[in-house]
């Protein structure tokens, strides 16, 4: 056993019996994913590609009905992560990807749904998806460290112009969402998200701990 | 007793066990492995490969669980730049040009069933 900073690193090799069990069974019935369904099952790889935008996406995400950001061609990287990835595991399709914005570290950022998820992806090559309901409450979101501080981003329904990001005692951020789209960078640890909704409903979704920045490869 | 048969039925029969668990030749621990439960630890199983993506999950319910992803370099402590985390599926492209072992980790606070998603 590991240990690595907050974390407890447990190596868990009798998981991979399990695994191939698990993947054993994703075959199975993989004919019955690529068949298409309203919501994809990751763990059900490989999942057809969403061939158009579902209703309850478009109802929410002006992004995602072209009212918002901008048809998408998305960089190589970002291609690759849906190819290897977010399309065999949610059905996310390179196709319907909408450009929404570029972020606070520069990088390019697309919004592409997928088979009852949405995802938010950037041009680095990084990805996150959660399904479309969970989207809507605000829990499209995720971070990343860098030597400075950390990175957030995250998808937010129609109605939402500015998101607060808030940290261990008074600290807080405000930024300004775009085609759906916010992201923030921050030199606090941030504990939350809060938004106002369209609803007048003020949303705080948790931040969880982030890793660390990594290090320069080992030498020799 | 301790007779040389008795320790070679229990070898056979160790070997007997290992081939039902992993199948005949040496198991292949990728591109899914973790998924087992876990609770604000990393999970991996040790393997270098040079992974062009790694990805964590947790799809078991409509749960939002916050997960990440990350590599670490072969043998080492030294974290690959761009871990990353979001609520129940994160993942990262990599240049593949390094060996690495890939792990995953969530922090709910609940044990949990989390899946790592690893590509070469």
């Amino acid at each position: 056993m590991r240990r690595h900073g907050i974390f407890t690193t447990r190596r868990a090799r009798s998981a991979i019996a399990i695994s191939l069990c698990a993947t054993a069974a994703g075959s199975a019935v993989a004919a019955a994913q690529l068949a298409g369904s309203d919501t994809a099952d990751p763990e059900q790889r490989p999942n057809a590609e969403l061939t158009a935008i579902q209703t309850a996406q478009s109802e929410d995400f002006a992004v995602l009905r072209g009212d918002a950001g901008s048809a998408a061609t998305l960089s190589p990287a970002a291609t690759a992560l849906l190819s290897r990835v977010l399309t065999g595991d949610v059905g996310a399709s390179a196709a319907l990807a909408r450009y929404a914005r570029t972020g606070v570290d520069g990088e390019a950022r697309y919004v592409v749904p997928g088979r009852g998820w949405i995802c938010l992806v950037s041009d680095a090559g990084r990805g996150g998806c959660n399904r479309t309901a969970a989207v809507v409450e605000g829990y499209g979101m995720g971070a990343y460290r860098t030597g400075a501080g950390t990175v957030l981003e995250g998808v937010v329904p129609d109605g939402v112009s500015a998101v607060e990001v808030v940290g261990d005692g008074a600290a807080s951020a405000q930024v300004s969402v775009q085609a759906n789209v916010w992201t923030a960078s921050v030199t606090f640890t941030p504990t939350a998200v809060r938004w106002i909704g369209a609803d007048a409903v003020v949303h705080e979704v948790p931040v969880g701990p982030v890793p660390a920045p990594g290090g320069p490869p080992p030498s020799g | 007793m301790d007779s040389i048969a008795h320790r070679a039925a229990v070898t056979a029969a160790s070997a007997l066990l290992a081939t039902l668990a992993f199948g005949a030749g040496p198991a292949p621990a990728f591109p899914t492995y973790c998924d087992v439960n876990i609770n604000t630890s990393w999970c991996g199983n040790g393997e270098n490969h040079a992974f062009v993506s790694n990805q964590a999950s947790y799809t078991t319910d409509s749960t939002n669980v916050w997960v990440c992803q990350r590599l670490l370099y072969a043998d080492t402590q030294t974290v690959v730049p761009n871990s990353n985390c979001n609520y129940n599926l994160t993942s990262q492209t990599y240049s593949g040009f390094f060996q690495s072992e890939a792990e995953v980790a969530q922090t709910s606070g609940v044990s949990r069933v989390i899946r790592g998603y690893a590509t070469t």
